[in-house]
C-alpha cells in the first residue's frame, strides 16, 4: 500500500493514519507516495498494470475501482498515468546533470599564439627604445674619403703648379653665339631673361659676366625678365659684376631695365610673346620705361634684336623655345645653359632649321667663350681645379663600379657553389 | 684681394659665405645642426623673398592697383574687377563648406595651362623636330665633299635609328597568345630593346651633366673659401 506523504515535514506514514507521526500536522489532503516497484515487477498490494508496449508504469492500488479511483484516498495526479510514462527512460533521463567546468578548454597551441598575442598588444602600446648605433659607420668613412679626395683634387691646381691644362677651344657653338652679339647695331634693345636659381650662380655667372660684357661693349640696351622669383635679383647682381669685370658703369634706367618676375610659367610667357607691355606696364622700380628711345618701338619680344634665355632647367629652356621662339620671325634666341640641361636642348640647337641659335653650356661653354673674346678670365681660372674634379670623379666611378662587381661575383659564388 | 682692400660689408659678406658654405658642406659627416641651420635659414630667406616679390610684382600692381587706379582711367571698365574676384573666389578652396565655389576658377586654371602645354609641344617641339628629323636626308643642302657626304649619311641614319627606335620603346600594346602572359609582338620587342639602348645612352648623358653642374658648384665654392682665406689672413 502506499504511504501517506506529509506535507508539513515530509515524512513518510503509514497508510490509514490522520495524523502525520512526526510533526503531528493533518494527513488530509496529502500526496500518496508511489512504494518502489519489487524486482519481479509486483508492487505489493498492488498490481502490475502493464500497457501495451510492456512498460510498466506507477503501481496501481488493488482497492481501485475499475476507475482506478479509490473514493476513500486521495491520490496524486501522477497516479491517473499509471502506464503511459516509461519508467526507464524517465529514470534514465532523470539524473544529477553533469557538472561542466566554466573554464574554457585551451589546447597549448592555442595557449602560444595567445601568449604571442599579448606580447604583440603589450609592445605596441608602449615606446620602444631605438637601438644604438654607432655614430661612425662605415658610410661616414667613405663619404669623408671621397670628400677628402676630391678637396685634394681640386686644390692641387691651386697650391701646385700642375701641368698645363689645355682650355676647351671655342667650338661652333661659342662662335655662332658670339658672332650674334658682335653683328648688333649699336644701342640695339635685347632682352635677357635670368631663369636660373642662386644654386647655380657659379657654374653660369661666368659665362653671364663674359656675355654682358661684350653687349656693355656694344652699348646695347639691356631688358632683364624672369620667369624665376629670384631672378630680378639675380639679373641685378650679374649686371654688378659686370661693371666690375668689364670696368664700366651701368645705370637703370638708362642703360638698362629691370622689368621683374613673369608669373604663370609657360601661360607668363605667351603673355610676354604677345604682348610685353601689358605684361610689364611698369618696371620692378615703378618707372614708365616704354616711353623711352630704346624701347618704345618694341611691343613684343620680336621686336627686339636678340633674345638671351639664361637657365639652369631644362624644363624652363624648353617653355622658351615652345612658347616665345614661334613668335620670333627675325629675332635671334640664344641660350645660356648648365652642363645638365644640354642633352634636351642640343636637339633645338643641332636641328634645321635650328630653334636656338646659339648655345653656351656650362663651365666649358664660358672658358670657351672667354678664350673667343680673350677678355675675362673668370672661368679660365676654375678650369685647372674643374678638370682635376671630374678626372678623380670619373676615377671614383670606375673604382667603385669594380669593388661592386668583384663583390657582386664573390657573394654570387658563395650563394652558388659550385656552379649550381 | 688683402684685408685691407675690404670694405667691413664685404668682410662680413665673405665670413658668412664661408660659413653657410662649410656648414653645408659639414653633411658628409652626416646630418647635423649646422647643416639643418643652414638649410632653415636658406628656406626662410628664400620664402620671405618670394613673398615680397609675388607682392610688389604680382598682387599690387596687376591686380589691386588696377581696382583703385579705376576711376582715373580714360576707360572706366569693370573688367579690372575679374581679376581680384576670381582670385578671391580660388582662395575659397582653403574653406571646406565653399570650396565648390573656386573650382570653376581653378578649372579655368587648369585648362589653360594644359592647353597651353599641348600646344607649345606639338607646335614648338614636335613639328620642328620631325621637320629637322626629315631634313637630315635633304640632300641637295648637304656638303657636296663626297668624303663628307657618307659620313652624313651614317650620322643622320644613326639619328633616324635612335629616335625611331626610341619612340616603338615606349609601345606597350601586347597580346596574349593560348595561357602565356601577354607579350609584346616579337619584332617590336627587337626594336625596343635597341631603343633601350639609345635611351640609357641618354640617361648616362643625364648623369654626367648633372655631375660636372655639381662638380663645377663643388670647385667655385671650394676655391672661394681657399682664395678668401689665403687673401685675408
Amino acid at each position: 500500500m502506499a504511504g501517506l506523504l506529509c506535507d508539513n515535514c515530509g515524512a513518510i506514514n503509514s497508510p490509514g493514519n490522520q495524523v502525520c507521526q512526526h510533526c503531528q500536522a493533518s494527513l488530509e489532503d496529502h500526496l500518496t507516495q508511489p512504494e518502489p516497484i519489487s524486482s519481479d515487477g509486483d508492487v505489493p498490494g498492488q498490481s502490475q498494470k502493464f500497457n501495451s508496449t510492456g512498460h510498466l508504469g506507477f503501481p496501481v492500488d488493488d482497492h481501485l475501482g475499475s476507475e482506478g479511483y479509490d473514493s476513500g484516498h486521495k491520490q496524486s495526479p501522477l497516479a491517473e498515468l499509471g502506464d503511459v510514462i516509461p519508467i526507464e527512460t524517465v529514470v534514465e533521463e532523470i539524473s544529477k546533470p553533469k557538472p561542466y567546468s566554466l573554464k574554457i578548454r585551451v589546447t597549448d597551441a592555442q595557449r602560444t599564439n595567445i601568449r604571442l598575442l599579448e606580447k604583440l598588444t603589450r609592445t605596441e602600446a608602449g615606446s620602444r627604445p631605438t637601438p644604438k648605433t654607432s655614430n661612425i659607420t662605415t658610410q661616414h668613412i667613405i663619404r669623408i674619403l671621397i670628400m677628402l679626395f676630391l678637396i685634394l683634387a681640386i686644390s692641387w691646381p691651386i697650391f701646385f703648379d700642375p701641368p698645363h691644362l689645355p682650355l676647351p677651344a671655342a667650338d661652333s657653338n661659342v662662335s655662332s653665339f658670339s658672332q650674334h652679339i658682335l653683328s648688333l647695331p649699336l644701342d640695339a634693345p635685347v632682352l635677357l631673361a635670368f631663369d636660373y636659381e642662386p644654386g647655380y650662380a657659379s657654374e653660369l655667372d661666368t659665362s653671364t659676366t663674359a656675355v654682358l660684357d661684350q653687349l656693355m661693349s656694344r652699348n646695347a640696351y639691356l631688358t632683364l625678365v624672369s620667369t624665376s622669383t629670384s631672378g630680378a635679383i639675380q639679373a641685378e647682381r650679374a649686371i654688378s659684376i659686370a661693371e666690375v669685370k668689364a670696368a664700366r658703369i651701368y645705370e637703370a634706367p638708362t642703360d638698362y631695365v629691370n622689368l621683374g618676375y613673369i608669373p604663370g610659367g609657360a601661360t607668363g610667357l605667351i603673355g610676354l610673346s604677345t604682348g610685353i607691355r601689358s605684361t610689364f606696364p611698369l618696371s620692378i622700380n615703378g618707372d614708365q620705361v616704354w616711353q623711352s628711345p630704346a624701347l618704345q618701338d618694341v611691343n613684343t619680344p620680336n621686336d627686339f634684336n636678340l633674345v638671351i634665355v639664361i637657365t639652369d632647367s631644362s624644363a624652363t629652356a624648353r617653355t622658351w623655345v615652345e612658347q616665345v621662339r614661334p613668335n620670333l620671325i627675325n629675332t635671334p634666341l640664344l641660350m645660356i645653359t648648365s652642363a645638365q640641361v644640354e642633352p634636351l636642348i642640343r636637339p633645338y640647337f643641332d636641328s634645321d632649321p635650328a630653334q636656338v641659335d646659339g648655345l653656351i653650356v656650362g663651365l666649358a661653354g664660358s672658358v670657351g667663350y672667354e678664350t673667343f673674346t680673350g677678355r675675362i678670365k673668370e672661368a679660365s681660372n676654375l678650369w685647372g681645379s674643374f678638370s682635376m674634379s671630374v678626372v678623380a670623379a670619373a676615377g671614383l666611378i670606375l673604382f667603385g663600379g669594380m669593388v661592386s662587381a668583384i663583390l657582386a661575383a664573390n657573394k654570387q659564388g658563395q650563394d652558388y657553389p659550385g656552379g649550381e | 684681394m688683402s684685408i685691407a682692400n675690404l670694405t667691413p660689408i664685404d668682410l662680413v659678406g665673405a665670413l658668412v659665405g664661408i660659413f653657410f658654405t662649410l656648414s653645408i658642406f659639414s653633411y658628409a659627416l652626416g646630418d647635423n645642426a649646422l647643416f639643418r641651420l643652414a638649410i632653415h635659414i636658406f628656406i626662410g630667406v628664400a620664402s620671405g623673398y618670394i613673398v615680397v616679390v609675388t607682392w610688389f610684382n604680382v598682387i599690387w600692381p596687376k591686380l589691386i592697383l588696377p581696382v583703385l587706379e579705376w576711376e582715373n582711367t580714360t576707360n572706366d571698365n569693370l573688367i579690372v574687377l575679374v581679376p581680384l574676384l576670381l582670385s578671391l573666389l580660388l582662395l575659397t578652396k582653403l574653406v571646406p563648406r565653399l570650396t565648390t565655389l573656386g573650382s570653376p576658377v581653378m578649372a579655368f586654371l587648369v585648362g589653360i595651362g594644359v592647353a597651353t602645354a599641348i600646344g607649345g609641344a606639338v607646335i614648338g617641339t614636335l613639328f620642328p623636330q620631325v621637320i629637322a628629323s626629315i631634313n637630315l636626308f635633304d640632300f641637295p643642302t648637304w656638303d657636296q665633299n663626297a668624303g663628307l657626304f657618307w659620313i652624313l649619311v651614317i650620322e643622320s641614319s644613326f639619328i633616324l635609328l635612335g629616335t625611331l627606335t626610341a619612340l616603338i620603346y615606349f609601345h606597350f600594346g601586347a597580346h596574349s597568345h593560348n595561357d602565356e602572359p601577354p607579350q609584346r609582338t616579337g619584332w617590336i620587342e627587337l626594336i625596343a630593346r635597341i631603343g633601350k639602348f639609345f635611351i640609357a645612352i641618354t640617361f648616362g648623358a643625364l648623369f654626367a651633366g648633372v655631375l660636372m653642374a655639381a662638380l663645377t658648384a663643388f670647385v667655385e665654392r671650394w676655391n672661394f673659401i681657399l682664395t678668401t682665406f689665403l687673401s685675408v689672413f
